[in-house]
């Protein structure tokens, strides 16, 4: 809902209307009201810059200030009624864009106690959509800018690598390796979050190429690094296709990486690709562990494991929701299914072009 | 030390990220050639012997990677140089005027073999 059709809904209700924003934002939305019918004389509309100043002190601001003034701009428009009043304001977004995210925090707070405490209700378009994007354009912009440091430090470690003779300084180069890869993995995901986020969704760019040369690659990889653990391939018909093979080998490893993880170390993963169909290829991936059914209907949401932190869980959570969107950014399919007696499968239903 | 294998032109802007790469490349006998943009990395060029192969960055203050390429290959002196890109963007698309791309962070001695196999052309 835009903020122009949710004052639009209130005015329709009989509701008054409060509205504080910047001088370029109040032309544009007395122009979208007056072209959806409605009289902008019933809108009271305040600067937003001027508001701030009535409560911000020493860049904080402050609760009796802000009942003072935001609450007595609404307790005029109720006008004693008990009506509900309609209030749009961009002072959290204000905050956001000067740099004072701690006083955006504290602004949203303050408008829901006036709200709970006021004595008449308002209703406000909800801001935490605005947080969400800035928080998840400050990710892209954090992930992609660590990228130069990161590559400066793995470097240098490679660079000592390569002249180090000496086990005991092999050992922890090794580990300051792995641990930036690590980093770079989760960099990575953090971009593409951001990317489906942004409703720019994951790019895929198709070529044609055989899936089974790609898992084979993605299982000799895994297996370099988990030498203990037998990954089988089984392939059936042809699994060509016109894919992103690049994004199919992150989906690919991030599925074989997870069955590896959370697998039984007893018994091998099972990759098998079926291409008898002329249509889709069928991808499963399967391991003998189980997954707590009450995890299973999260199981693709981001940042899941961040939030319930396991044992061996060395990422952002971001690893299924980034393969789910690949999945379906080709127009797939991706589903789980897990049994305590039969293990865990996850099966991708891949068309074979863009459809 | 190794005998001298060519000169390599090495346009980064990130410091820390040239010295490591110009040591190892020095290490394995090329002598380099550092630039911190395009345009340090043009006015360098002109005034030598064209090098055997330029590494090159691609988001730059003062002419990014894109735009250098895209000047080596419309000059006479330059256009043959085959170019390394190191990219600190995640590409979906081809470089134009690129032999080989890496993303950053790469695996220091992919690059310095492929640097070896242009070379050698």
């Amino acid at each position: 809902m835009s903020p122009a059709e949710f004052l639009a809904s209130g005015l329709d209700e009989g509701e008054p209307a409060l509205v504080i924003v910047t001088p370029d934002h109040r032309a544009a939305l007395q122009s979208d009201l007056v072209r959806m019918g409605h009289d902008v004389e019933r809108v009271t509309f305040l600067d937003a810059e001027t508001m701030l100043e009535t409560f911000m002190v020493d860049g904080e601001p402050s609760w009796e200030a802000f009942q003072s003034s935001i609450g007595t701009a609404l307790r005029a428009l109720a006008n004693g009624s008990g009506r509900r009043v309609r209030a749009y304001a961009e002072l959290v977004d204000l905050l956001w864009m000067k740099g004072n995210p701690s006083a955006a925090i504290r602004v949203e707070a303050m408008w829901q106690e006036l709200s709970s405490k006021s004595g008449f209700a308002v209703a406000r378009l909800r801001r935490e959509d605005f947080v969400e994007r800035k928080l998840e354009l400050f990710a892209g912009i954090l992930a992609h800018d660590l990228r130069n440091p990161l590559t400066a430090m793995l470097t240098a470690a490679q660079l000592l690598m390569r002249r180090s003779q000496d086990e005991g300084n092999i050992k922890p180069l090794r580990r300051i390796l792995s641990s930036g890869e690590r980093m770079t993995r989760m960099i990575d995901q953090l971009l593409d979050f951001t990317r489906v986020r942004s409703a720019a969704g994951v790019p895929i760019v198709r070529r044609f190429g055989d899936l089974a040369e790609v898992a084979r690659q993605v299982i000799d990889e895994c297996e370099m690094i988990h030498t203990h653990r037998l990954i089988d391939l089984q392939t059936s018909g042809d699994t060509c296709g016109d894919w992103d093979l690049d994004r199919l080998a992150q989906a690919l490893s991030n599925l074989v990486s997870n069955a590896v993880q959370h697998g039984r170390a007893d018994e091998p993963v099972r990759v098998t690709l079926d291409g008898t169909s002329p249509d889709v290829v069928r991808i499963n991936v399967h391991n003998a562990g189980a997954i707590d059914a009450r995890v299973l209907p999260r199981l693709f949401d981001p940042f899941r494991t961040t939030q319930e932190k396991r044992e061996g869980t060395q990422g952002l959570g971001l690893g299924l929701f980034i393969t789910r969107e690949i999945v379906t950014g080709h127009g797939g399919e991706i589903r789980v299914e897990s049994l305590r007696d039969r293990g865990t499968t996850f099966a991708v239903v891949l068309p074979r072009t863009s459809r | 030390m190794n005998k001298r294998k060519g000169t390599v032109f090495l346009v980064d802007d990130d410091a820390d990220t040239r010295a490591s790469l110009e040591e190892a490349l020095e290490e394995v006998g090329f002598i380099v050639l550092p630039a911190r943009h395009g345009k340090e990395a043009i006015a360098r060029m002109k005034g030598c012997l064209p090098p055997a192969i330029a590494i090159v960055d691609l988001v730059m203050p003062d002419m990014d990677g894109w735009t250098l390429i895209q000047r080596m290959k419309s000059d006479r002196d330059l256009e043959k140089i085959p170019v390394i890109v190191l990219s600190g963007k995640v590409l979906r698309s081809k470089v134009e005027g690129a032999a080989r791309v890496f993303e950053k962070p790469f695996q220091l001695d992919e690059v310095l073999r492929t640097v070896e196999s242009l070379c050698v052309l």
